[in-house]
């Protein structure tokens, strides 16, 4: 029963929010709240399960250091007032902090040194060269604002290759939107009208 | 009072960053161990922050409430979906069955469905917004076209594409993105490095 | 003629692309499906590596907004592991993903006779992305202390067998563009890195996975079609496909009757402008 219920509730929303397509109305702006309350409440469900998990729990049960992340958690929300947000900085300076060291640590290995050593390969196929000779000239054209005549080459390889990519990118795009439509279509189909292949 | 406010964040943002770098390279067991356990702080005042975002919209929608702005029924639902989710989730974890119903029935369709209507958007941009203006554009739109034709029924019917767009998606799309993967990690190393030798500030929040 | 054209309304062409994608839902025309060598590649990449017994992490990083490309994926490849007969872990970072995790343990345990706790384990959100799979590079252990169900992990004989990440021989990671995964676990050593991620999110990941720094690649819906066609088990993607085909078809047909009304809007506007 409560499959059933929830299948209708579902199919009103999924339509709801289809719905702008034909024009705005009130049906997916109510829709559209239903999704921003939902989608809030279900993150703070999930970080407050976090928070008691890998904090509270082993803090009461005497692991006195996990009191300092949380007492930094509490910290966080004196940004709510203007006078005293400047207690928000240490903790949220903590944060920033090692999330940045982290982000560093992998760009340089995973992005950077890995992605130029395997650019490093024998020029001993036309494919190497081709490849090698626009990741240099893309990596040229991205990260430098050359305007000389004598570097046109090297920058317009870079643009085509570029171009290439993101049109790449574009095809995918497509295939990834129409994929998630009929994704919603298989369920209005199948499990909210019960119909089958075939008719 | 001052070194409180404005140094000692600096400070702070420096040092947990420097233990996190440096365990990375140093092969010293207690290093490494005091760097998981500041990972592990992070992981905790991550979640602290997301509810630091939620208080941000809550107080949105209640000011809006609070001035019977003409949006103000719809922040009304919002805020009542919001409570709903929170409360059960509280009373059961996400863990519990009421929970794992709302998830299902509410919270899965409005997600899935609120992506799936960029499937009319994307439609409406190829038919109004790409448009063909110079070489650079042409191969734009060959390459779209090529991935497009290389998957599903189009990869067997046309004899070459399957060919022409792997050899496309593996050479020049591969070489061409690699360099904006190199662009884009120059540019976090660059912005991460700037953050924690305290360059970049904007994190820290106005105020005095 | 040139009006009709330059000025129709894009809801013509939005029934137009419903009915494309949807028609082969109900009619399937069952049209071919090739597998492509890079899904083959990946395929054999479990294939050729995992052995029973094996220690698997198996990441499910997507929100419901990414289900329809993500959770075939997640139901091939995660039958395909456990078909090796391997010892799964799973694993979840994003926040909106977490009830995916419970629905494919229930799958691994009616379809594959898992037992859970033995060979099969499930482990809750954690916060922080990046620094939380840091975390996991660092002290894998030390961040979980119960597991999905809120049970404590260490009654779990898996457990007690994993003294950290690098006992594993794999991570399947099945998330939107996970660039953010891939940089702290390809710190540790020897482990394999695999990934099945969205169309949208493909050409990011593609230079990582030409580098070697990934043994396997999947994309999107129709990379998960591929997949379960080679596992033999056709499903929700491989349904999909006609429909997938038949709206990229319109797709480029608008492209190029969009820019057929353009290039004649110019040329006019051009002898217009000669004229006078």
């Amino acid at each position: 029963m409560g499959t059933a219920i929830g299948t209708w509730i579902g199919a009103f929303l999924t339509i709801g929010l289809f719905s702008w397509m034909y024009k705005e109305n009130a049906w997916f702006r109510v829709v559209e709240n239903i999704f921003v309350g939902a989608s809030l409440g279900h993150l703070a469900v999930t970080g407050y399960q976090s928070i008691v998990d890998i904090a509270w729990k082993p803090a009461l049960q005497g692991k006195a250091i996990m009191w300092l992340p949380l007492i930094g958690g509490f910290m966080l929300f004196s940004r709510w007032s203007r006078k005293y947000t400047w207690i928000s900085r240490v903790p949220m300076g903590f944060l920033v902090g090692t999330t940045a060291a982290v982000v560093m640590n992998g760009a340089i290995k995973a992005q950077l040194i890995e992605q130029a050593a395997a650019t490093m390969m024998k020029l001993n196929t036309i494919n190497n060269i081709i490849f090698v000779a626009v990741t240099l000239s893309a990596t040229i054209y991205f990260l430098f604002t050359l305007q000389s005549k004598k570097a046109e080459p090297v920058i317009n390889l870079g643009k085509y290759g570029m171009m290439i990519a993101f049109g790449a990118t574009f095809g995918q795009t497509v295939m990834s939107r129409i994929s998630l439509f009929t994704g919603r279509m298989q369920f209005l189909l199948f499990e909210w009208l019960k119909l089958t292949p075939g008719g | 009072m001052i070194f409180v406010k404005t140094q000692l964040p600096i400070i702070v943002t420096f040092v947990s960053a420097f233990i996190v770098v440096a365990s990375y390279y140093l092969d010293i067991q207690a290093w490494k161990t005091f760097a998981a356990e500041l990972l592990r702080w992070n992981v905790v005042l991550a979640a602290f922050a997301l509810a630091l975002g939620i208080g941000g919209i809550v107080r949105l929608h209640w000011g809006r409430i609070a001035r019977r702005e003409r949006t103000a029924p719809y922040s009304i639902i919002c805020l009542l979906s919001l409570a709903l989710f929170l409360v059960v989730g509280l009373a059961q974890t996400t863990r519990g069955k009421a929970y794992q119903w709302l998830w299902d029935y509410i919270l899965l369709p409005v997600q899935a469905t609120s992506y799936a209507t960029t499937f009319f958007f994307i439609t409406s941009a190829a038919y109004r917004a790409f448009r063909i203006r110079n070489s650079y554009t042409v191969v734009l739109m060959v390459s779209a076209i090529l991935m497009m034709l290389r998957v599903g029924f189009f990869a067997s019917v046309l004899p070459f594409t399957p060919a022409v767009s792997a050899w496309v998606w593996d050479i020049p799309t591969t070489a061409g993105m690699r360099a904006v993967t190199i662009g884009a990690a120059l540019s976090l190393v660059g912005n991460s490095f700037r953050i924690i030798v305290g360059l970049e500030r904007g994190h820290l929040g106005g105020g005095e | 003629m040139l009006e009709k054209l330059n000025n129709l309304d894009v809801r013509i062409l939005y029934v137009l692309m419903v009915i494309a994608a949807t028609f082969p839902l109900l009619w399937p025309m069952g049209l071919p499906l090739p597998i492509s060598e890079q899904v083959k590649a990946s395929y054999n990449a479990i294939e050729t590596n995992i052995k029973p017994n094996d220690l698997v992490f198996f990441g499910i990083d997507f929100e419901p907004t990414q289900e329809a490309e993500l959770w075939p994926q997640v139901l091939a490849v995660g039958r395909h592991v456990a078909s090796k007969g391997a010892r799964m872990v799973l694993v979840n970072m994003i926040a909106g993903g977490f009830r995916y995790e419970e629905r494919i343990e229930d799958v691994l345990i009616k379809q594959f006779n898992m037992k859970y706790g033995v060979n099969l384990l499930s482990l809750p959100f954690s916060a922080g992305r990046e620094a939380a799979f840091q975390s996991i590079v660092a002290d894998f252990k030390g961040l979980y202390k119960v597991d999905y169900h809120g049970k404590t992990l260490t009654d779990f004989p898996l457990w007690n067998e994993i003294k950290s990440a690098k006992d594993f021989k794999m991570y399947v990671q099945i998330a939107d563009a996970p660039d953010w995964w891939l940089r702290p676990m390809s710190q540790v050593k020897g482990l394999l890195l695999w990934n099945g991620t969205v169309a949208s999110g493909a050409s990011t990941m593609a230079p990582l996975y030409q580098s070697g720094q990934m043994c396997g690649f999947i994309i999107g819906m129709s990379g998960g079609a591929e997949y379960e066609f080679l596992t033999k088990r056709p499903g929700p993607a491989a349904a999909a496909m006609d429909g997938q085909s038949m709206g990229h078809a319109l797709i480029i047909l608008f492209v190029i009757l969009g820019n057929i009304g353009y290039q004649m809007t110019k040329r006019k506007e051009a002898e217009a402008k000669k004229a006078r």
